[in-house]
């Protein structure tokens, strides 16, 4: 059976933002939202109904969990974690955008002809 | 606090209640940091989330209600009995005396009503099942009942006052 291009069903593209921002360190929402605008550019800006939407449903599929905010910190803000099942997905996303790349490379799409 | 971070804050009753006391705060947080930047950009998104994402939860708690009416209704012997018994008409599909989510509760108040002349004696095959509680009936038991054992009044307003006799007898 022929393997198809894309056997994964794609992530949201907020929940890979969030994941990558929670890679390397915990982080309140409206952290998560700097660093993403950030690593962006400033060209992607989480609304808070977005953010907060995905943040709910990675918390119940069990991507992220939620940690004791530092003593220092407003304790209204709540902290995330990625897990490692945040970890997995993300990586098996970055798989298949990876092989959808090598896909796109392959086609005269890479180089500037027509 | 200004007057768009109050008119965000009041917009914030269009999602659920449970989002909002989960979320409320921090989405208003972030609104307030939001708002510094700039804001035409902001209320836009806001505007879309309102169109968008409150829907989408309002949505998403219907389904886990509804998922869980349904992994009631499922453990409910009652509900389960008809695939098992040898009269469809008597265990039919019967309500379960403690819907747990806003739709189920009508079809809750309604399977509780008791048919006009109800007693538990008259009727074993219905209530040989501990799970079932005497004044829980369902349509197909009606049906059954009224075949078997006493037909019901011919006039529906008739029945209905009945009904409602009986209603308000129990206590409820």
């Amino acid at each position: 059976m022929k393997k198809p291009l894309l056997p994964e069903r794609p992530m949201a593209p907020a929940v890979f933002h969030i994941l990558i921002a929670l890679a390397d360190q915990p982080l309140h929402g409206y952290g998560i939202m700097l660093d993403i605008a950030r690593r962006s550019d400033d060209k992607v800006k989480l609304s808070p109904g977005t953010l907060y939407g995905s943040i709910k449903l990675m918390l119940e599929e069990g991507l992220i969990e939620e940690i004791a905010a530092p003593a220092d910190d407003d304790e209204r803000r709540r902290y995330y974690r990625i897990t490692r099942a945040g970890r997995e997905a993300a990586r098996q996303e970055m798989a298949r955008m990876s092989a959808l790349l090598n896909h796109a490379r392959l086609t005269s799409l890479r180089s500037n002809e027509g | 606090m200004k007057v768009s971070e109050r008119i965000y804050r009041w917009l914030l009753r269009l999602y659920p209640r449970d989002f909002r006391d989960e979320y409320g705060e921090e989405m208003s947080l972030l609104f307030r940091h939001r708002a510094a930047d700039g804001s035409f950009r902001l209320w836009l998104q806001v505007l879309g989330d309102l169109l968008f994402h409150a829907p989408r939860e309002h949505w998403n708690i219907l389904k886990q209600d509804l998922r869980y009416a349904i992994r009631t209704l499922l453990r409910e012997r009652v509900f389960a009995q008809p695939l098992s018994s040898p009269s469809p008409w008597v265990s039919a599909p019967t309500l379960p005396s403690s819907a747990p989510s806003t739709p189920f509760s009508y079809a809750t108040f309604l399977s509780r009503i008791r048919i006009p002349s109800w007693r538990s004696t008259q009727h074993p095959a219905i209530n040989s099942t501990r799970a079932l509680p005497i004044r829980t009936i369902s349509i197909c038991g009606i049906v059954e009942y009224s075949r078997r054992w006493q037909p019901l009044p011919k006039c529906p307003s008739r029945w209905m006052r009945m009904a409602g006799r009986n209603l308000l007898r129990d206590n409820w």
